[in-house]
């Protein structure tokens, strides 16, 4: 019986794997290749807005932000700098982005960019 | 007092330990991982606790998902943990009395593919289907991650944390 449960157990997992893995690569989102135009909005602290229309090539956004010296470093995915501004995060302070106003689901190194996307940056604080 | 009562009471304070320390063991250990995305032993402290507490292992889960609240903030992942440990904990709880290493990595290995899954569930309500299903798909790569992880951890860890923890209890 537990020589059973075990059996099942480990064909739930492989099944599990191999469905996750279809589901990745059907559904991942797709590079788009050549010369994009995007425009990023980064409100800062004070409420300024500072406005930057990119040209690029890159495919992902935060390559397209390093490019253009806007962003530091990655730090377990979460960058801190952007546009001049450090977020602390002991004093819960945070950059988040929206897509055109919508909220975005992948991390700046995963999200995808597109010849005319619209991204905004916000300083936030508070979790 | 008895010798049996003392002999009781010295077994519920021996639990007792063992609930706390568990509950800060999986927020330690996930704290000292951080920079290791998806590797921790909480879930091999969560099938711990449950072979050998059954439903009491959930002080330890909410003693973890606590501190954890109170180190990172109180934000979208703690409604996460409010619930996905849980439900560890629901399975087992229903398969405590099975010693097999096999069987508990599998378990934890579908515990680490599918959490990102059992994470999205807020996101349906937030941002309906589409949210839901695009914050799966991008965690994809982690959850497997996660898999692996979880599975190898608990082969390896499984069986010694739980004899140490038995010899305790036995003392």
């Amino acid at each position: 019986m537990k020589n059973k449960n075990s059996v099942i157990a480990v064909i739930v997992l492989a099944a599990l794997l191999v469905a996750a893995l279809l589901c990745w690569s059907a559904f991942k989102p797709q590079t788009v290749a050549g010369v994009k135009h995007i425009t990023v909005d980064v409100t800062h602290r004070d409420g300024s807005v500072n406005t930057y229309e990119l040209k690029t090539e890159q495919e992902h956004l935060y390559d397209a932000l390093v490019e253009n010296e806007l962003v530091g470093e990655l730090e377990n995915g979460y960058f801190t700098e952007l546009d001049g501004e450090i977020a602390v995060t002991e004093d819960e302070e945070w950059w988040g982005y929206t897509k055109s106003g919508e909220y975005v689901s992948y991390g700046v190194g995963e999200c995808v960019i597109e010849d005319g996307d619209h991204y905004e940056f916000v300083f936030n604080v508070g979790w | 007092m008895s010798s049996c009562s003392m002999s009781a009471g010295n077994a519920k304070l021996r639990e007792l330990i063992l609930l706390a320390l568990m509950g800060a063991l999986m927020m330690a250990t996930q704290v000292a991982l951080a920079a290791l995305p998806n590797i921790h032993l909480v879930a091999v402290f969560v099938i711990l606790a449950a072979q050998l507490f059954a439903w009491r292992s959930l002080f330890s889960i909410y003693i973890f998902v606590l501190l954890e609240g109170l180190i990172y903030g109180f934000s979208m992942w703690f409604i996460n943990y409010l619930y996905v440990w849980t439900i560890l904990d629901i399975v087992c709880v229903f398969f405590r009395k099975n010693r097999s290493c096999v069987f508990w990595a599998a378990v934890a290995g579908i515990f680490g593919a599918v959490f990102g899954a059992l994470c999205a569930i807020p996101y349906f309500f937030i941002g309906g289907w589409s949210a839901a299903f695009s914050y799966w798909i991008s965690g994809i790569p982690f959850d497997l991650i996660h898999c692996v992880s979880n599975a190898t951890i608990v082969l390896v860890l499984l069986a010694p944390l739980r004899k140490a923890c038995e010899r305790f209890m036995r003392t």
